[in-house]
This record gives structure tokens, C-alpha cells and sequence, in this order.
């Protein structure tokens, strides 16, 4: 099976090069050099890069996702700087970090998760090929909606909550991290 | 074991059949056909008996030779199998692989397990019972109890030790049952029991009629297709499938969504390695962990309690497949840095990344038409 699919992955890359003389740079990402996309990478995990002294990462370390935030992934995360954690009802952050409130808590994190290597032109991308908005998937299995206003990208959760994105493209070794303003919840599930 | 379990029958018959007249060792006899009488060396190898409500209970009896008890009650099970009520429920016990026991509830909370000597378990699935197993029901009536001395070293595995970290006020020791005892240092008193499988509800219980209406998330739900035998639900952080004659759960996946992933007990019916084959390099069971794939996540596992104790790796739900519809949430690119000056979209094709693999998608059709790379 590996094989096969390596094969596939030469014949692909054969056919990628072979193209491209004939293509524009209208299929490279931003017409960026292809240095960026390799070296550029930071040296550390999206685990070790966030900081350790913030609320996310507590957040994170609670929910035993620390550790695979530090794995191969590659992973999108949206890291709701302190600020958004001060915007919640009171009580509600610590709420979470019970170990009662685990599943909630996970519910959450898995929400700003997004598989794969996103950057902030890619979204830019989607948002004007979908008209004005891009859905995005998460790993905890819901949706984001992003939209542009003013120069920047919004999310909006299923509650209808925003969150700008403030500071894009940190690159890590295994994954992207942007970071965002406002926490964004899943959509409620009827819990018993 | 056979003591131990008559012993533990006795106590469960007790507890869970109140009303029931008890007729000693093995036996026992209820009201109004809620019970079921099962006797010891009745040469009848099996028997078909029906309860109120028209249901059909398949009940195997012995005569205290396991051996020729299985092949009389297989030759019987074949004559009853036309009719697809009943239904093969097999508890696969990973403490003693042996024991893939055909089980059959009598009653709320008691079983028969037909080659262990028809001997009755109380409200505990098959091979749990000798792991400490305790029915709900008596788990919580340690609340408020004193921690019993046995229990004050009964560390939690590392990997949930820093989850549930020992402070100047509670210190967590580990419980039986699939539960955790969280204890009040000054009084030693058990405070809580924090449940480390889905809030207690474990298969061989009947499925709460409150959760009834509890869907599986949309996400999820191709993977859990109601059949003719079992439906699917949705609660406490898990699914559970639900045997529809018996409205028993027959087996519970954790949703790492719904957050009981870490720091829960892996369920009996995880026993096998079945990490999918992208990952298998990367996670393979070795002697301090074995690795279990659940839709959501691939968990890292303690062998020896069985606890989950870390999160290896996301994945999404949903994956992505050769000839489905790229699913909604994958209209942006999202290749690996690495690997975005070999894929990247143009008008004939687009890539994306989903667990592990890059695929390869149509733009006009919006299909996935294949998968390009394994990248793990």
C-alpha cells in the first residue's frame, strides 16, 4: 500500500515539475518562493512554542492535549491569547479546569484545533473563492465560519461568537498556530 | 473463581433483586416472569423462555461441565438462531482471552455466562468482575465513607497523576469499578468518585430511556450506522450502542470531543490494535503503551490498568475518502508547509490534508479522487 501510494506520490511530483514550465506561479502559494514552505518551519513544536505561562497552555495541559500538540500532527491552532479568557463569564475558565469538567474542556480546545497546515492566505483564499465566507473544520468535529472585516479574519463559532485573529503564522514543526482574541465554543450537546 | 463468582451472585442478587425470594447458591427466582430459575444439573442444555412484554430470552444452563454445556448450547443456539432475536453480544474479556463468554441478562444487573458453570455475575460485565468490578449502584455508596486502608497506596498510573494532582486538600487514589476516589486528606473521607468510564454506565447496563433521544453529532455518524440489531447514541462523552431487544449497551467508544478520553478506562471491546495502518509506524504497543484508535483521537494506553493516559495524536472524525465528496470544513488549503511546493492547488486539482495522507481532489466535482501521500 505504501508503496503504491509513494509511486502515486513520484508520479504526482513527476507531473508537478514536469508542468512546470507551462504554469504561471498562479499555483504557488502567495508566488512566495518554495524556501518558505520548507526551511521556514520553526524548529519547535506548536507544544513548545505557546507560552508555557499562559491560560491556553494550562488550558491545554489539563485536557492531556499538551503532549500532542508536541506530536506529528501537523496541526492549525487558534490560541485564544489571556485577554479572551478574561472575557468569559466569571468562574467559567476555572470551571474548566476542574478535572469533573473535562469533557467540556476538551470540547473546547478540540474547537480551535484545525487539521492540517492552514495559513492566513489560505483562509484569505477560501473566504473570496466561497464568496465572502469559508467553513472550516475542526478536530472536535464542528465548524468554524471565516469572514474577512476591515483587513482582518473573523471566526465565528456555532453560538455566533467572533474572534479576530490577531497575530497569523507562527510556523511550528508540526503545524501553524494564529493567535485569536475571543474563545470560541462548540456548538451544546444535549448531556446528560 | 467459580466461588468467587457465586459469592459475588449471591451479594448482586441481593442488591439487584430485592423482591426476589433467594433459594440459596446459583439460584434464583423472582415474580411475575422477571427472573429467570436457573438451576444446576439440569440436563436440558438450553431453553427458550419468554418474558412479558413477548421477549425472548435465550437462556443456556448447565450441568456443571463447561465443556459439553458449550457444545449442547451451541447445537441449540443454532436451531434458535433463525429467529434474530437473539442476539450475539460477545463480551470479548481481554483480562482472559479465553473467555469470549455468549452472555445473557436474567435481570437487571444479573447475568448468566453459560461455560462458567451458570454461574451469576452481578451487574458486572464478564472478567471485569475479577478486576474489581463494582456495579454502580454499590460504587456510590462509598461516598462519604472512610478510605479503606488498602486503597492509600493505590496510586494513580502516571500518566493521569498529573490530571488529577494530589493537593493540600484532596488526594486521588485509584477506586474499583472504573472509578476514582477523590479523598478529603483531613477527614480521609471518600469526598467523590469521579468516574473513569462514562459516568459509570458500562456495557451489560440497560441504556438510560432518558438518553434516548441523544443522537451521535452529525460528524460522527457515518460512523455509527443504525442496523437492524443496534442503534447509536450520544452522552457523557461517549457513543454507545444499544442492543434493540435488549436495550442493553452492548459497547461504548469515547468521542474525544466529548472529553472522557483522557483519564478514562479504555472499554472492553478496544482490546485489539487498530491503529489506522498511516500511523501504525508511529504508534506501535510496545511494553510501557499500547495505542487504541477511537473516531477523534489515537490514545496512548496504560496496558496495565487499562487507563487512557494520553492523547498521541488528533484526527478528525470525519476523514477524508477516495470517491466521497470532500466534506464540508475542507474548502481551504491546509497541505503541511513541507509539502506545498509539490502540492498545491490549481484549477484541475487541489490537495488536502486529512489524517495523516494528502489527497488529491477534483474542484469541479468536489471529489476526493486520491490519495496522494502518506506523510506520517
Amino acid at each position: 500500500m505504501t508503496r503504491t501510494v509513494l509511486s502515486l506520490g513520484v508520479a504526482a511530483a513527476a507531473l508537478a515539475i514536469a508542468g512546470c514550465g507551462d504554469r504561471d506561479n498562479a499555483g504557488q502559494s502567495g508566488g512566495a518562493p518554495s524556501g518558505e514552505a520548507k526551511g521556514a518551519e520553526g524548529g519547535q513544536t506548536i507544544a513548545a512554542g505557546i507560552n508555557q505561562q499562559s491560560r491556553f497552555f494550562a488550558a491545554a495541559k489539563a485536557a492531556g492535549l499538551d503532549a500532542t500538540l508536541g506530536g506529528p500532527g501537523p496541526y492549525t491552532v487558534l490560541v485564544a491569547d489571556d485577554a479572551a479568557f478574561g472575557k468569559l463569564p466569571a468562574g467559567t475558565a476555572d470551571n474548566w479546569m476542574k478535572p469533573e469538567s473535562r469533557a467540556q474542556l476538551t470540547g473546547v480546545l478540540t474547537n480551535h484545533i484545525l487539521p492540517g497546515t492552514i495559513l492566513a492566505e489560505d483562509i484569505g483564499k477560501a473566504i473570496d473563492n466561497g464568496k465572502g465566507k469559508a467553513v472550516l473544520a475542526t478536530m472536535g468535529g464542528g465548524t468554524l465560519t471565516a469572514t474577512r472585516e476591515g483587513g482582518n479574519i473573523v471566526l465565528t463559532d456555532a453560538a455566533g461568537t467572533k474572534a479576530t485573529v490577531t497575530k497569523a503564522d507562527e510556523k511550528h514543526s508540526n503545524g501553524v498556530v494564529h493567535h485569536i482574541d475571543t474563545l470560541l465554543v462548540p456548538a451544546q450537546r444535549a448531556e446528560g | 473463581m467459580t466461588k468467587l463468582f457465586l459469592a459475588a451472585g449471591v451479594a448482586a442478587l441481593a442488591i439487584a433483586a430485592p423482591a426476589a425470594a433467594e433459594k440459596g447458591k446459583g439460584q434464583g427466582k423472582g415474580n411475575k416472569g422477571q427472573a429467570v430459575k436457573v438451576e444446576r444439573g439440569n440436563k436440558a442444555a438450553a431453553k427458550i423462555e419468554r418474558r412479558g412484554g413477548g421477549q425472548k430470552i435465550f437462556v443456556a444452563r448447565g450441568n456443571g461441565n463447561a465443556k459439553a454445556d458449550r457444545k449442547a448450547f451451541r447445537s441449540e443456539r443454532q436451531a434458535f438462531k433463525s429467529d434474530r432475536k437473539d442476539r450475539d453480544f460477545k463480551v470479548a474479556d481481554r483480562f482472559d482471552r479465553k473467555d469470549i463468554a455468549r452472555v445473557r441478562r436474567l435481570e437487571d444487573g444479573v447475568w448468566s455466562v453459560p461455560g462458567r458453570g451458570n454461574a451469576i455475575i452481578g451487574g458486572c460485565p464478564p472478567g471485569l468482575m475479577s478486576k474489581g468490578c463494582i456495579p454502580p449502584g454499590q460504587a456510590k455508596k462509598l461516598e462519604g465513607q472512610l478510605l479503606p486502608a488498602a486503597y492509600r497506596n493505590r496510586m494513580l498510573p502516571l500518566g493521569l497523576r498529573d490530571l488529577f494532582r494530589d493537593d493540600d486538600d484532596y488526594m486521588y487514589r485509584l477506586g474499583d469499578g472504573g472509578y476514582l476516589y477523590r479523598v478529603d486528606r483531613r477527614t480521609s473521607l471518600v469526598d467523590s468518585l469521579l468516574p473513569l468510564l462514562g459516568a459509570g454506565l458500562m456495557p451489560g447496563q440497560v441504556f438510560p430511556s432518558a438518553y434516548s433521544n441523544y443522537m451521535v453529532p452529525a460528524p460522527y455518524q457515518a460512523f455509527y450506522p443504525s442496523t437492524s440489531d443496534d442503534y447509536y447514541r450520544f452522552a457523557n462523552g461517549y457513543v454507545y450502542e444499544v442492543d434493540r431487544d435488549s436495550g442493553l449497551i452492548e459497547s461504548m467508544i469515547p468521542l474525544l470531543a466529548g472529553g472522557y478520553g483522557m483519564g478514562q478506562m479504555l472499554p472492553v471491546s478496544y482490546s485489539a490494535y487498530n491503529v489506522p495502518y498511516q500511523y501504525r509506524s508511529l504508534y506501535a504497543d510496545n511494553d510501557d503503551y499500547m495505542y487504541r484508535y477511537a473516531p477523534g483521537a489515537i490514545y496512548q494506553v496504560d496496558p496495565t490498568t487499562s487507563l487512557i493516559t494520553g492523547i498521541a495524536s488528533l484526527l478528525t472524525g470525519n476523514g477524508l475518502s477516495v470517491g466521497q465528496p470532500l466534506p464540508m470544513g475542507y474548502s481551504t488549503y491546509n497541505v503541511p508547509l513541507a509539502y506545498r511546493d509539490q502540492y498545491y492547488d490549481t484549477n484541475d486539482a487541489w490537495y488536502r490534508y486529512n489524517n495523516g495522507n494528502i489527497y488529491q481532489v477534483d474542484p469541479t466535482t468536489q471529489l476526493v479522487t486520491a490519495l496522494i501521500r502518506a506523510i506520517v
